[in-house]
């Protein structure tokens, strides 16, 4: 028996993953996911009580409804689907599931990065754009709004020069950089999961601040410019040129520090004690 | 086969079991007896590779369960004191779960699950604490492992469960299972566990078979009191006395007696069954 990995297993194991996620957050899931039409109904039933008038959701009041759901979401996603892990009843019963650490790591990065984000974006755009080709007083569609031509929300600090689609990109990597690091948390701490993780963030994030600075401040910045040069050489370059290279840097960066998180998931799963 | 060599671990700081060996055999039910706190709930989850020994070692059939790897797992059940309550029917459960026990019968879930008297279409986690733990026998019995550990089986079960327990257990074990059950409601599994095994936060103080300690120890229900007696206790209309066994008459072990004889003279006891 491969111990490590076997498709068979972990599609079986996959599958009872899902099943126990639906079983425990399905609804709560549910509920976020189809906000623009709760939204809407709310609406509705306000403006044909209050206004004796047919009135729909304000686009920003959508923009803003998207963030906090969306902010919501992934604030409760992790410690629900797998902040169970540190509890000692249902942590030791999942531990005792013959799949390996690999094969429960893998299935909690298909479902947080992939499955759950991709079945949030289908039915949240989804159900909004319905909305929009069903009710014309409902205005375009929030995708549309959000990472389309007419109005470059995501887009203000990129606009005109990354163009239509980065936002969502952008949007995605910052997605699952959040469920990753507050899945870590859930794993790690045994209470207060999002609260502590919450803490951790800002603490490190002041550590790295004062490093950053104290590093900046202590440091001539003709050795910075030489070093600079000598990677980028000291010719002018294009502004599409520097915002590729960004764009690189940054994706390494954020994909590297995603990975790392995965790794610290991985390693808590793998030395668990219950 | 599971061999215990020098098995140490600890809390932090405060020591639960010290200097353990002792090797289980194929086909027996063993009953792991001890205080409170003496670590049999710790023994049972080193053995189930849910924590890691401090020192010394276990090796079942040659494996560590520490590395909690699916070839090992799918071999064993372990059933905690308190367990889980899933948002599952009881029967969506076993047939989710048993997927990963190579062996697991699902027409024996059913079956256990009538003779227990228990729903199968009800929630669990709308069920009583009670019913809960019988739907969780009758999964642990029905996976067909070679290896399950039990931790207080009966502890929430009405007293016609009790009985059907020790039916189920008799009657769903296979002969080359090895079965470790914890207990304090020692009358419960009278007639059931064999070898017994006494522990004690140092030491193992007894581990033999039924046979071993009729050969060694006489069990008096009379009425008068006997100078040699290791333990005694008045009874209603007599007494319960352990004596050593002088003649090699044969008589009934009554668990309880014994438990506080091997307590009370812990060094002659430790030398009788050397």
């Amino acid at each position: 028996m491969n111990n490590v990995f076997n498709f068979s297993r972990f599609g079986k194991y996959l599958t009872y993953d899902l099943r126990r996620i639906r079983s425990q957050y399905g609804l709560s899931f549910l509920i976020m996911a189809l906000m623009p039409v709760v939204l809407y109904v709310i609406t509705i039933i306000f403006g044909l009580l209050n206004m004796k008038g047919w009135s729909t959701p304000a686009a920003n009041t959508r923009l803003v409804e998207f963030f906090i759901v969306t902010g919501a979401l992934l604030l409760s996603f992790p410690p629900s689907a797998y902040g169970f892990i540190t509890e000692k009843k249902a942590g030791s019963s999942w531990l005792m599931i013959p799949a390996s650490g690999f094969e429960k790591f893998l299935s909690l990065v298909l479902v947080s990065i992939v499955l759950m984000p991709l079945a949030y974006a289908v039915l949240y755009f989804g159900s909004d754009w319905i909305l929009s080709v069903a009710d014309k007083a409902y205005g375009v569609s929030l995708f549309t709004k959000l990472f389309g031509e007419d109005m470059k929300i995501i887009n203000v600090s990129t606009s005109g020069i990354q163009g239509t689609g980065v936002g969502l990109y952008s949007l995605y990597v910052g997605f699952v950089t959040t469920v990753m690091t507050f899945i870590l948390g859930s794993v790690i701490f045994r209470k207060s999961k999002v609260v502590k993780t919450i803490l951790c963030i800002i603490a490190l994030s002041l550590v790295f601040t004062l490093i950053v600075s104290f590093i900046a401040t202590h440091t001539d910045p003709e050795w910075w410019r030489a070093r600079f040069e000598s990677l980028f050489g000291s010719e002018t370059i294009s502004p599409d040129t520097v915002i590729r290279r960004v764009k690189i840097f940054a994706n390494v960066v954020s994909w590297g520090f995603i990975c790392l998180l995965g790794l610290g998931t991985f390693l808590r799963i793998k030395k668990i004690k219950h | 086969m599971i061999a215990i060599n020098n098995l140490a671990f600890s809390y932090g700081s405060v020591p639960v079991l010290k200097n353990i060996s002792v090797n289980l055999e194929e086909g027996k039910i063993y009953g792991l007896l001890g205080e409170n706190g003496v670590g049999k709930t710790t023994l049972l989850t080193l053995l189930a590779g849910l924590k890691r020994p401090v020192s010394g070692s276990i090796s079942v059939d040659g494996l560590d369960p520490f590395r909690r790897q699916p070839s090992f797992l799918s071999d064993q059940y372990y059933l905690p004191d308190e367990v889980t309550p899933m948002n599952f029917t009881a029967e969506e459960y076993s047939r989710y779960a048993g997927k990963f026990w190579p062996r697991y019968d699902h027409g024996k879930f059913l079956t256990i699950m009538a003779e227990l008297e228990n729903e199968t279409d009800k929630k669990m986690n709308r069920m009583s604490a009670g019913q809960l733990k019988k739907t969780y026998i009758a999964f642990a019995l029905a996976c067909n492992t070679k290896y399950l550990y039990m931790d207080e089986p009966t502890n929430g079960l009405d007293i016609p469960s009790k009985a059907q327990f020790r039916g189920a257990l008799t009657r769903y074990t296979s002969e080359d299972s090895t079965i470790v059950i914890s207990t304090h409601q020692v009358r419960d599994l009278e007639n059931l566990i064999d070898p017994i095994i006494i522990l004690d936060r140092r030491d193992v103080l007894l581990n033999a078979s039924i046979e071993e300690i009729t050969s060694k120890l006489w069990f008096d229900y009379g009425t008068t009191i006997r100078p040699d007696a290791l333990w005694s206790e008045q009874l209603p209309g007599g007494f319960i006395q352990v004596c050593p066994n002088t003649t090699g008459e044969e008589s009934k072990v009554g668990i309880e007696a014994l438990f506080n004889a091997v307590h009370k003279n812990k060094e002659l006891i430790k030398n009788m069954f050397k």
